[in-house]
């Protein structure tokens, strides 16, 4: 039982790390990523191409994605996203899935569709803490997610472009009254939300193995864990990250690994159903006045 | 300080702003009014750098700044505050007010300018903690006037601050606008309250389907017969 929590609490870093992302990019724009998942699985091509090419130590390749996810993010935004940021809801879906769908194509083409594996960013062999087997790797996964998400609490809070971050949220002509360059947020906002993607993108290929399709489910536990934030908290995105992590694995321990993701769908449906907040996320009123 | 010069502005094919000459002198109050849709929020949209006019000049200190974006507006202090009052709901008051003080970086005075803010509206530093949303509409509005005033304003565009509040709270707003002009502050001030408006400012325009209607000093417009239609518009 112990070390079914363990493991799964190892996925839900990523979930949460994605979900961050997704999390992030929606609170201050307005849009949900439905390519989110397909820009980081590029991430991680580009850092096993670099890794390839031998040139590139493995956190040289690491650092290296992940200035090629930034830049991606702001490619994206600014290029296709931009356009479609004042209309509806549908129109910005339909892009984001189109994102979706030509970057996963392309990447098939020059990737290949056959996975190949991805190494660990510390090897080692697992070790027993009170009974639990965990491997460095994973305490990497762990220390890492803890590490970035605080980066970002920080930043959201207690800085200047948080603050920017935080007002654009909330009223976009009101921000740009308050003299804050509205389209410089929205290109930070998806820098960094396409780094978290892109580092859960490197974390999750040396358990799933590098693919095209690798990041479809890790998308999806990504949502539900954004729905438990209510699409606005950001510890909601982590922790929820995290509870789906563990949620995921039990149901596939107990029951059966296929079962996993009906159950975190199952699971989504009935938080939309009960509290369409989120568990973590709260009501947006304004008074009426 | 500030001068429109002929400015006209399109949204998509509608014609908005038909060739808007205006001034607003140093330190004065001007009024700016007229009926729903003749173009007093578009006047001021186009100042702030809100809308792009399609033509004509905007010029602050006889520099043109049409077009220029409401960050380089902000700086040269002119601060827009929008009709709706638009303050940030999730927000507390302080955060309200600290973010009106964005573009001002590493500026020392912000937290005396903060303790002015309180002291024209005691009823904010009460709720200094609290979330705008839980505010009523009056106290927003002052919370939106206190937010500009952050931005240390040389000229402070106010649209509609009466809109939906109580008159004992209106006469109160009103009273600190005139004081915050004295003070120094040059405001424009968009009201569909004409009476108000007249009363506190030194001239006025009344803009009719996106043009000026009339002008001259509020006291000679306080008589003229046309304004009739505007008290039974508004």
């Amino acid at each position: 039982m112990g070390q079914i929590v363990v493991s799964g609490l190892i996925f839900g870093c990523v979930y949460g790390l994605a979900a961050l992302g997704l999390v992030l990019i929606f609170r201050t724009t307005g849009l949900v990523n439905f390519a989110h998942g397909e820009m980081a699985m590029v991430s991680s091509f580009v850092a096993f191409t670099l890794l390839s090419s031998s040139e590139f130590s493995y956190y040289g390749a690491f650092l290296a994605a992940i200035a090629f996810s930034a830049l991606f993010g702001v490619v994206v935004f600014w290029v296709l996203i931009r356009h479609v940021s004042q209309a509806s809801h549908l129109n910005q879906l339909v892009m984001t899935l189109g994102v979706f769908l030509a970057v996963h194509g392309a990447a098939g083409l020059i990737w290949g569709h056959t996975p190949t594996s991805f190494p660990r960013a510390v090897e080692g062999k697992p070790f027993s803490i009170a009974g639990v087997f965990i491997t460095p790797n994973e305490i990497f996964v762990l220390v890492t997610t803890f590490i970035l998400s605080m980066i970002l609490f920080v930043l959201f809070r207690y800085t200047r472009v948080g603050l920017a971050m935080r007002a654009s949220s909330q009223d976009l002509i009101a921000a740009r009254l308050m003299g804050i360059n509205v389209n410089a947020v929205f290109l930070v906002t998806w820098a960094a939300g396409s780094v978290l993607g892109g580092i859960a993108g490197l974390l999750t290929a040396p358990f799933t193995f590098l693919g095209v399709s690798m990041m479809f489910n890790v998308l999806i536990m990504a949502f539900a864990a954004a729905v438990l934030a209510g699409f606005v908290s950001l510890p909601g995105a982590v922790i929820g990250g995290l509870m789906i992590g563990i949620f995921g694995n039990l149901v596939s321990y107990y029951w059966a690994p296929e079962m996993a993701l009906v159950c975190t769908f199952a699971l989504i449906v009935i938080v939309l159903y009960i509290r369409p907040q989120g568990i973590f996320g709260e009501a947006q009123t304004m008074k009426k006045v | 300080m500030l001068k429109l010069d002929d400015v006209s502005l399109y949204y998509g094919r509608v014609h908005a702003l038909r060739g808007i000459s205006l001034e607003v002198p140093e330190g004065r109050i001007v009024s700016l009014l007229g009926a729903n849709g003749a173009g007093k929020s578009s006047t001021l949209k186009v100042i702030s750098g809100l809308c792009v006019p399609k033509s004509g000049d905007v010029r602050l200190k006889g520099e043109s700044v049409a077009g220029r974006s409401c960050g380089t507006l902000v700086k040269r202090g002119v601060i827009h505050c929008p009709e709706g009052r638009r303050v940030f709901p999730q927000f507390t008051v302080e955060e309200n007010l600290r973010v009106g003080a964005y573009r001002r970086i590493g500026d020392k005075n912000v937290g005396a300018d903060m303790d002015r803010v309180f002291a024209y509206f005691p009823r904010l530093k009460e709720r200094q903690q609290q979330k705008a949303a839980t505010l009523s509409g009056g106290e927003q509005q002052m919370l939106a006037i206190g937010r500009s005033l952050m931005g240390r304003p040389r000229l402070l565009l106010l649209d509609e601050p009466s809109l939906g509040i109580a008159p004992k709270l209106v006469m109160e707003i009103f009273e600190i606008l005139q004081r915050i002009n004295e003070a120094g502050t040059a405001i424009l001030l968009v009201e569909q309250n004409a009476h108000m408006a007249i009363k506190i400012s030194d001239y006025s325009y009344v803009l009719e389907n996106g043009r000026v209607g009339l002008e001259g000093p509020s006291s000679a417009i306080r008589q003229r017969p046309e304004l009739k239609e505007l008290y039974l518009g508004g």
